[in-house]
């Protein structure tokens, strides 16, 4: 096999991913159509038929960090792909002050976020478990999205896929912060950079060389960024499509629809889980 | 018929004639093509006060100074503020144009005052004459130890890289540092304009491109008075050199690894052109764009 070397790499990942990007938004422009001749959307919509959640309405404080790290992650994307290609005059220096802020920002919120699942008084890292009832209704749930099933299992605050996808937001999000650091190539840590710190003793020395190592950080920094990029567009539209008033709430928009409290079964939730027990974590609680 | 009635006549067809010409005679006031001396010299019967700058500037210093040349408006115009805002500013007119003569066009039939200016700076700066001398763009310049070569005249000249009348302070003078960093395109571009066209790489040129005061300007890596081809062996970027070229800004070890990057600065359009996804998506806009038309 030939060997690819980090410019074609480099190259590969910049025509892939823009490629990739633009068959995601037209599958998501289908499934929205999907969604209309399904009458899913009039559903939600008109009737107003939108998922039901147990237990109280999500406290401030995660909404408050969820919207300062939409915000934070926008300014991100935006100043870092500018700063890989520029598209207006004049903007390098201030893109960089804008991607160093919001890095530090991002950074705080993260650990402020880890913090709250873990050790805050309402700490929800429960609801973000993959639990086995989840791993086996998750092709029901791929099912419900792909049209073949009109409802998708219900087990708690959030589906399978949701609870893959943000919870593999937070190696993401180390794994972003820890190459975005290693960029910093300013030696002012007493004559070292972040570079020489973070990559230098380890993968410089395994490549040879600690400006290679900071080319193979970019490089991932460089994947990672549109990998949020493509789950964000796609938890974007679901938000919206699925359950726009708790979408609308985490914004804190006003909405007429109540999603908490008393149980409305009008959404197209399978009521099975809720005669089981075992697959339903806040009716075992209960009990 | 009275005297008076006999003269009146004669005198309002006059008066008419001399009228219909009056557009015309104005007309030809308010071109400045009238003003232009449509002859190849002629003499200047005062003498110039040449010693000081106002001398030149009598006339120089007039915004409409202009002569058809070859079918086009050329300027002698020099803005005063802006020659004295720069470095030559105590330096006198004859200092730079030293083939002056009493005569217009002010130099003699044998000698382009164009090119003289423009590489009178030798006269004081030797060391970058020098320096120029020994690399590519060498020119009809007398540096000693070698003959002008016969095209010379189509090299660059001190002034053709750096300006004339305008020319920005450079030594301990971020300012114009800064104005000259931006200057890629006059200095480098508008002669080598496929280098210019093909620095695209993501750091580098689309940023100094997009006017990044951090982006190298082309003599950052090529170095500017004693350019080399990059065949050269004295050249920055020969790749016996880029170790230390690249070093000087990646402060880390650069290697052969990371040189690596070196192929994308003048090549990354190469590379994305070579690219079968890429080759794949454009043969296919192609045959979409045939079909159905643009």
């Amino acid at each position: 096999m030939a060997e690819i070397t980090l410019t074609e790499l480099n190259v590969w990942l910049d025509v892939g991913f823009t490629i990739l990007y633009v068959v995601l938004v037209v599958a998501l422009v289908g499934h929205f159509i999907g969604n209309v001749l399904t009458g899913r959307i009039k559903k939600r919509f008109v009737h107003k038929q939108w998922p039901h959640h147990e237990g109280p309405p999500v406290p401030f404080l995660p909404k408050f960090l969820h919207f300062q790290h939409v915000f934070s992650m926008f300014a991100l994307a935006f100043s870092g792909l500018y700063i890989r290609f520029p598209f207006f005059d004049g903007g390098r220096t201030a893109m960089r002050w804008v991607h160093y802020v919001f890095m530090i920002i991002v950074t705080i919120n993260l650990i402020w976020r880890l913090w709250y699942a873990f050790y805050a008084k309402q700490r929800d890292y429960k609801e973000f478990a993959i639990t086995k009832e989840d791993i086996v209704t998750a092709p029901k749930v791929i099912l419900y999205y792909t049209f073949v099933k009109n409802s998708k299992p219900h087990l708690g605050k959030y589906n399978v896929m949701q609870k893959g996808t943000y919870t593999l937001f937070v190696p993401l999000l180390i794994l972003q912060a820890y190459t975005g650091f290693a960029l910093v190539a300013d030696q002012f840590i007493f004559g070292y950079s972040p570079r020489d710190l973070l990559l230098g003793w380890w993968l410089g020395a395994l490549v040879g060389s600690t400006d290679l190592a900071g080319w193979y950080a970019r490089t991932a920094h460089y994947v990672i960024t549109w990998l949020f990029i493509i789950l964000t567009t796609i938890h974007a539209y679901l938000s919206m499509t699925e359950d726009f008033p708790a979408f609308q709430s985490f914004f804190g928009l006003p909405s007429d629809h109540d999603s908490h409290g008393a149980h409305d079964d009008a959404h197209g939730h399978d009521t099975e889980p809720h005669g089981a027990p075992a697959l339903n974590p806040s009716a075992s609680k209960a009990e | 018929m009275s005297m008076l009635q006999q003269t009146r006549l004669p005198l309002m067809l006059a008066c008419v004639i001399a009228l219909a010409f009056v557009p015309a005679a104005f007309a030809q006031i308010d071109d400045p093509r009238t003003h232009v001396a449509d002859v190849n010299g002629y003499d200047v019967d005062f003498t110039l006060p040449t010693a000081a700058k106002a001398g030149c500037l009598v006339c120089h210093g007039d915004e409409n100074l202009i002569r058809l040349r070859e079918d086009r408006i050329v300027s002698y115009y020099v803005d005063a503020e802006e020659l004295d805002a720069g470095p030559h500013a105590g330096v006198q007119c004859a200092g730079c144009h030293i083939d002056f003569a009493f005569t217009a066009p002010h130099t003699r039939e044998s000698e382009d005052w164009e090119n003289v200016a423009r590489s009178a700076c030798k006269n004081c700066h030797q060391d970058q004459n020098r320096a120029y001398g020994a690399g590519v763009h060498r020119g009809d310049i007398d540096n000693g130890d070698r003959v002008a070569e016969p095209d010379a005249i189509d090299v660059p000249l001190c002034g053709d890289c750096h300006g004339g009348h305008d020319i920005v302070t450079i030594t301990d003078d971020p300012e114009g540092q800064r104005a000259m960093h931006a200057d890629g395109w006059t200095v480098c571009g508008r002669c080598h304009e496929d280098y210019w066209d093909s620095y695209y790489d993501y750091y580098h040129g689309r940023a100094y491109h997009r006017g990044a005061p951090d982006a190298p300007a082309c003599w950052d890596c090529h170095g500017y008075h004693d350019v080399y081809p990059s065949s050269d062996r004295r050249s920055m970027v020969h790749p016996d050199n880029l170790a230390a070229t690249c070093g000087a800004c990646h402060l880390g070890d650069v290697n052969e690894g990371y040189l690596q990057y070196a192929e994308l600065i003048h090549g990354q359009r190469d590379v994305l052109q070579a690219n079968p996804l890429y080759s794949l998506i454009q043969r296919v806009s192609s045959a979409v764009t045939g079909v159905f038309g643009r």
